[in-house]
């Protein structure tokens, strides 16, 4: 739509001293005519005669060769500032400070499905436990089911003790957390990806076409329950990259499933199965 | 009100200078290059570059003619304000901390630091003029017209001003004292126990009457200078670093924040860095102007009372054009005078 073009504009000059513009424009699909009647008049402003020599004096220094007009390096406009005079200033200030607050805090943009905090679900156990404690209180005490990792609500359960201390307390700071700068050298989160590796495997070698669906009930139904299977795609396609994580429910059946996957043949394709790693980053 | 951000300098300001027509700004920073804008659009109209070494004070004579800065390289330019041309230079004993031209703009003053064993002394140096043209008629003398060295018992000056006439020279101390000298010959006259940590600036009023102090102790006050006698104290949260008297209206801004060298450790919100607007009269707190990362080294008002700007540490002018509000602005008890004057007039008139 916005490929069509629009005639020139037009100019007319008047005999009464005033012009005629017709130009046209283009606002949502339809054509219009735009006609304006100008009239042009000169103001003129009174200065001090030397300010209005001082106007045209070449520049000099750093700005010998700049162009005329300010110059965006070293003049810039401000943000709008709004200077409300009073002796009552304060009081005002403070009240809009206070309004502003509490639009900010009624206003629950995310809730969580677990806790109703305002984090996103993602598996909560209060998710790394910030803002309304009552609610993480709540949430715990009515469904005693959500608490699945010991390591994860240990930590939640201390989480909830600062905030009602009123203090921040960093994740890496919280009771259950290890240190970063261990000898380990691996931190907190990555432990926890470790436990999840000695029961996740990787296979390779994936027909293109097979998705976590086809993959839970054509080929991996034998295994029980499978709390995770995650097909590695190409960021920008969405292909299957024939790469999976599947985690399974312990460890021995992981280890069934992958002398069973290993060499079968599904979707056209052999498999190649084993357990998934730790990617170790190079430095 | 839009403030318009001058940046053209490296490093935190020292003093920021408005003309008599108030058209032209003239600002100085702890970098050696001082520069003169526009101030209507905040364009730059140039650099005045010559100085090995922080500037820390500027001042632009009243027919616009000629600016003199006085730097930490032990020097004082004169510099041609239409060409940028530095046209003369003083070579001092110390560094120089303040430099102000008279009214009359022929002689100006130079506050020199009291280091290596000098004592410190406000110096007054002569810029002979053309009558008709205003130009320099001959070279002007290295010598100083007149030396005030420290009075005795007092500590080192940190600003100087020049009052209506060239009649008087009001000097602020490191101790908070402020001493008055005779502005043809230099003798002292009096001395006021004004503040209780060191002034740290000192403006005139537009006629030159009365002149407002700021200090490090948190306190502005605007002092009498043929009688000395304070007639207003506006306190504040802050330690102040600067502080002007508004023509137009009845008002002083001042500016300060916490210590340059505490800035990192607090945030802006906390450092108090907003220009503040009090009162004249009535000493009441009536507006902040925010928007510096630092705090506000020098304020100054155009001669109009038009407009005012502020550099801060944070290395940047900000200029600011009063809107309709500012000039609008009225005490109720001003507003009922007013009222109560129409009035009188409409029936003395029927």
């Amino acid at each position: 739509m916005s490929a069509v073009s629009v005639p020139a504009p037009v100019v007319v000059e008047n005999p009464d001293g005033t012009k005629t513009i017709v130009s046209y424009k283009i606002d949502n699909g339809k054509k219009y005519r735009v006609t304006q009647k100008v009239r042009e008049i000169k103001v003129t402003e009174k200065v001090n005669k030397s300010v209005a020599a001082r106007k045209n004096w070449h520049k000099f220094g750093a700005e010998q060769n700049s162009a005329p007009g300010p110059d965006y390096s070293t003049t810039q406009l401000g943000e709008e500032i709004v200077l409300r005079l009073g002796t009552q200033w304060r009081k005002i200030e403070e009240e809009e400070e206070q309004k502003a607050k509490e639009s900010k805090g009624g206003e629950k943009l995310i809730t969580c499905r677990i806790c109703g905090g305002n984090h996103y679900t993602m598996h909560c156990p209060f998710k790394d436990t910030m803002g309304d404690a009552s609610a993480a209180n709540g949430g715990a005490g009515g469904d005693p089911a959500i608490s699945g990792d010991p390591a994860v609500d240990g930590g939640a359960g201390a989480g909830e003790g600062e905030i009602i201390a009123g203090k921040y307390v960093p994740p890496s700071r919280r009771a259950g957390a290890r240190d970063p700068s261990s000898s380990n050298n691996l931190d907190a989160y990555r432990d926890q990806r470790e436990r999840d590796d000695a029961k996740t495997l990787k296979i390779m070698q994936l027909n293109e076409n097979a998705d976590e669906n086809t993959l839970r009930y054509e080929l991996l139904f034998p295994f029980g329950r499978i709390p995770k299977v995650v097909v590695v795609r190409n960021r920008e396609t969405g292909r299957s990259r024939g790469i999976a994580y599947v985690t399974f429910e312990t460890e021995e059946i992981a280890e069934t499933a992958m002398n069973f996957l290993n060499g079968r043949g599904f979707m056209n394709l052999i498999l190649n199965a084993d357990w998934s790693k730790p990617k170790v980053k190079e430095e | 009100m839009r403030p318009i951000l001058l940046k053209g300098h490296e490093r935190s300001l020292t003093q920021v200078k408005f003309n008599r027509e108030g058209d032209l700004i003239f600002s100085c920073a702890k970098d050696s290059v001082a520069s003169v804008w526009y101030a209507i659009n905040g364009e730059r109209l140039g650099t005045f570059e010559g100085h090995q070494g922080t500037i820390w004070s500027i001042d632009v004579d009243r027919f616009t003619q000629y600016a003199v800065t006085g730097s930490a390289d032990f020097s004082i330019k004169l510099w041609d304000v239409q060409t940028g041309q530095n046209v003369y230079t003083w070579k001092t004993k110390t560094p120089v901390r303040r430099v102000e031209f008279s009214p009359s703009g022929d002689k100006f003053l130079a506050v020199l630091d009291g280091v290596m064993g000098y004592p410190g002394s406000v110096t007054v140096y002569e810029v002979p003029r053309d009558n008709q043209t205003q130009q320099l008629s001959q070279e002007p003398s290295e010598e100083p017209l007149y030396n005030i060295l420290t009075h005795e018992g007092f500590e080192i000056a940190a600003v100087a001003a020049w009052s209506f006439l060239d009649r008087y020279i009001a000097v602020g101390h490191k101790d908070g004292r402020v001493s008055k000298y005779d502005g043809d010959t230099g003798e002292f006259i009096d001395a006021l126990e004004l503040h209780t940590q060191s002034v740290s600036d000192v403006q005139f009023s537009p006629d030159g009457t009365y002149f407002i102090t700021s200090s490090r102790d948190s306190d502005a006050k605007l002092v009498d200078i043929e009688t000395l006698e304070v007639l207003k104290t506006y306190e504040t949260d802050c330690p102040l670093n600067s502080a002007c008297i508004t023509p137009l209206k009845q008002f002083v801004i001042l500016g300060g924040g916490q210590d340059a060298k505490d800035v990192t450790t607090t945030s802006s919100r906390e450092g108090k860095f907003e220009a503040r607007l009090y009162h004249k009269i009535f000493q009441d707190e009536i507006g902040r102007v925010k928007g510096h990362f630092g705090p506000l080294n020098c304020v100054a008002v155009s001669p109009q009372g038009t407009s005012y700007a502020s550099g801060g540490e944070d290395g940047f002018v900000r200029l600011h054009h009063f809107d309709k509000s500012y000039f609008d602005f009225k005490y109720d008890v001003e507003k009922s005078v007013e009222a109560q004057k129409h009035m009188q007039g409409l029936e003395s008139s029927a």
